[in-house]
């Protein structure tokens, strides 16, 4: 396949975790905070991909957190990262479906236009430009399709996550996901149908 | 519904995403390429694709503003110990205390139901008709705590005679009685010997309510019922309070 794996841990991050779970579990709750800190960024970067509005995301992450350390007993490995993702992942896609069953303002983000993507090196005002607004345009079409296609698309494009791996963390078997990866891709190419060009540069 | 083109399109649409990312295999694959290959808007929808997940996989995550790590106060909420376990138990959305007070309340009202009810007192029927195993019973029983040792069976019956209709019949079988007396170790006080010696100066069928009559008319009394209507209310009371303790700690947001 020639989609990439996700990348592979060093093996001195699994035992530093295993160690902090096991303080976790007796009651040391700056061990849990360890965690929440080696994976805070990583979890908020999943979450507030597929939940559109950046406060909900936010409340999603924190969710999910109380929810590790809820559950932390029921943890049985191999993977705390990934005991952790899965859990964001329900936290995101429970949220969304509260959403769908109390409608509020939809995707505050769309007219959000305080946020701008981060520079990195690049210091060319026009490129800087170019930059925010592909994100905007692509976070705007993101929004647009179903929660259950923006997570499989994220999981997969974004995570690097396997079909198997979204199939179980999603609850849904591996036929579902792809279908739903490749819908929400063709819903993406109905929404950008006009600003391809703008996403090619 | 869709008419066929638009069917036609959209399981070409279908075929070429999943081309793209290269899920196909043997004919599909075949079907995909060719089609790729024959229609131009085909090709430009797989050029497409393979844009869109190249963006996507590039787009920027806004950044982090809030710091999730836990305080104390969420750590104790979250795993709480001792009595807040058991509040946080009783509060909780999906426990099990709604079902079990439930059941509690509901075997709390049939048994106060049957014991209260003459004629569905079971458990008092069947006490009345087994009163004489009863009486043997408790006889056995002080004959054991006297003696620190089962008694026979024979001394038993010998011993549940006055009261029993036997005898009333035959009242000569009671000076016979001393020579069945279990022999006294002294063990214990208020032994049954010493309530089978008391029953030899009483009138025959008319028994001095003494420690080993308790027993016998316990027997005679309908216990049943007063045990199962105790038992009733205990499980009864418990099963309101855990509705009453679920509902206040709800209510207050506990």
């Amino acid at each position: 396949m020639e989609h990439p794996s996700p990348p592979a841990a060093d093996d001195a991050v699994p035992r530093r975790d295993e160690i902090l779970v096991e303080r976790a579990k007796a009651g040391d709750v700056a061990a849990f905070n360890q965690l929440v800190e080696a994976y805070q960024d990583l979890l908020h970067s999943l979450v507030v991909r597929m939940v559109p509005d950046p406060d909900q995301a936010a409340d999603a992450v924190q969710e999910a957190f109380f929810s590790a350390y809820r559950n932390l007993d029921r943890y049985r490995g191999p993977s705390f990262r990934g005991w952790l993702t899965r859990i964001a992942v329900n936290a995101a896609m429970d949220l969304q479906r509260a959403r769908r069953r109390r409608p509020a303002s939809p995707y505050p983000e769309l007219e959000d236009e305080s946020w701008q993507p981060p520079a990195g090196d690049d210091t060319d005002p026009e490129r800087l430009a170019l930059t925010g607004e592909r994100g905007r345009v692509l976070a705007a079409a993101m929004a647009a399709i179903t929660a259950d296609q923006r997570a499989a698309i994220v999981l997969y494009d974004v995570e690097g996550y396997d079909y198997a791996e979204i199939a179980v963390m999603t609850g849904v078997s591996l036929g579902t996901v792809k279908s739903r990866i490749h819908r929400g891709r063709l819903a993406l190419r109905d929404l950008l149908a006009d600003r391809m060009e703008l996403l090619r540069g | 519904m869709s008419s066929p083109p638009d069917r036609h399109a959209a399981e070409h649409a279908l075929a070429i995403a999943a081309l793209q990312a290269g899920d196909l295999t043997g004919p599909d694959l075949a079907r995909a390429l060719e089609l790729r290959a024959s229609c131009p808007d085909c090709s430009a929808l797989y050029v497409d694709l393979g844009t869109l997940r190249s963006a996507v996989r590039a787009m920027p995550a806004p950044p982090r503003r809030r710091d999730f790590r836990l305080t104390e106060e969420d750590a104790a909420r979250l795993r709480p110990t001792g009595w807040r376990r058991f509040v946080g138990w009783l509060a909780a959305p999906r426990s099990s205390v709604r079902p079990l007070a439930t059941g509690l309340t509901t075997l709390g009202l049939a048994g106060l139901l049957l014991a209260t009810v003459p004629g569905l007192s079971l458990f008092g029927s069947a006490t009345m008709l087994s009163a004489p195993e009863s009486r043997d019973a408790g006889w056995r029983v002080d004959g054991e705590m006297a003696t620190g040792a089962p008694v026979e069976t024979d001394k038993t019956v010998t011993l549940a005679a006055p009261s029993g209709p036997a005898a009333t019949a035959a009242p000569a079988g009671a000076p016979e009685a001393p020579a069945a007396e279990p022999v006294p170790t002294g063990g214990v006080a208020g032994s049954g010997s010493e309530d089978y010696r008391a029953n030899q100066g009483a009138t025959p069928g008319t028994p001095t309510p003494n420690a080993g009559d308790q027993g016998l008319l316990a027997g005679q009394q309908p216990f049943g019922p007063s045990l199962v209507a105790l038992a009733s209310i205990v499980l009864l009371v418990t099963g309101l309070s855990l509705f009453a303790a679920r509902w206040a700690l709800r209510r207050s947001g506990g």
